[in-house]
C-alpha cells in the first residue's frame, strides 16, 4: 500500500505505515522536511523538495509528481495529507 | 454498498471547527442509506477532545455524538497519541474507548475510506 504523508498528519500516518510490511511511503508538501525512521522505502516529491530547498537524507529517493500520480492509480493508497 | 469508514480527528479542540465538523461528517456517513460502519478516532492532538473535562456544549459536539451513537458509530481514543501527550486513560470520557497503537493503525489500514479533520 502507498502511504501519502504530509507533515501535519505524519505522527499517525507513519505509525500506520510502520506496521505494514508492504508499505511504500511518499512524503509530499511539508512532509519532505521529515526524516522518518521506518523500515519501508521512502520517497519525497522532487518538486516539493526543490521549492523548499531541502537536502534529503541519503535513504530517501526523489520521485516526480507524475510518477506519484501513476502510483496513486496503480495501487491502494492511504492519504495522510 | 456498506463500507468501513474511519474518521480521524487530529486537531485539538477549541478555536477551530475540526472536531465538531468531523463528528458531523461521521454521523452523516453513518446515517446514510448504506448504513456504513463508522469509527471516529481521536488521534494526535485530537485526543485532547476525547477527555471528560472538555465542555462538549461549547464545542457543539453533543448532538453529533448522540446521533452517531444512535447509528452504532463508535468513538475511539488513540492510546499511543495519549501517551505521547501525557493524557491518562482515566481522563477519557465514558463514551470513548481507548485503543492500543496496533489496534488503531490496523483499523486505519483496513478501512475502505478514511476522512481526516
Amino acid at each position: 500500500m502507498l502511504y501519502l504523508i504530509d507533515k501535519p498528519m505524519a505522527e499517525v500516518g507513519l505509525r500506520t505505515a510502520a506496521e505494514d510490511p508492504e508499505a511504500r511511503i511518499v512524503l509530499i508538501q511539508d512532509g519532505v522536511y521529515l526524516a522518518p525512521d521506518v523500515d519501508a522505502p521512502v520517497s519525497a516529491v522532487a518538486r516539493d523538495v526543490d521549492v523548499r530547498g531541502v537536502t534529503l537524507p541519503s535513504d530517501i529517493d526523489r520521485i516526480s509528481y507524475d510518477a506519484v500520480v501513476e502510483s496513486l492509480v496503480e495501487q491502494e493508497v492511504k492519504s495522510f495529507v | 454498498m456498506k463500507r468501513d469508514v474511519v474518521v480521524l480527528l487530529t486537531r485539538a479542540p477549541y478555536g477551530r471547527v475540526h472536531i465538531p465538523e468531523g463528528l458531523r461528517a461521521a454521523r452523516g456517513v453513518a446515517a446514510g442509506f448504506d448504513m456504513h460502519d463508522v469509527t471516529v478516532i481521536f488521534t494526535q492532538d485530537g485526543v485532547y477532545g476525547a477527555r471528560d473535562a472538555v465542555d462538549r456544549e461549547a464545542l457543539n459536539m453533543s448532538g453529533h455524538v448522540a446521533d452517531l451513537a444512535e447509528q452504532d458509530g463508535q468513538m475511539v481514543a488513540d492510546g499511543a497519541a495519549m501517551a505521547e501527550r501525557g493524557v491518562a486513560e482515566r481522563e477519557i470520557a465514558d463514551d470513548v474507548t481507548v485503543w492500543s497503537d496496533d489496534r488503531v493503525t490496523a483499523r486505519i489500514r483496513d478501512a475502505d475510506r478514511t476522512l481526516d479533520f
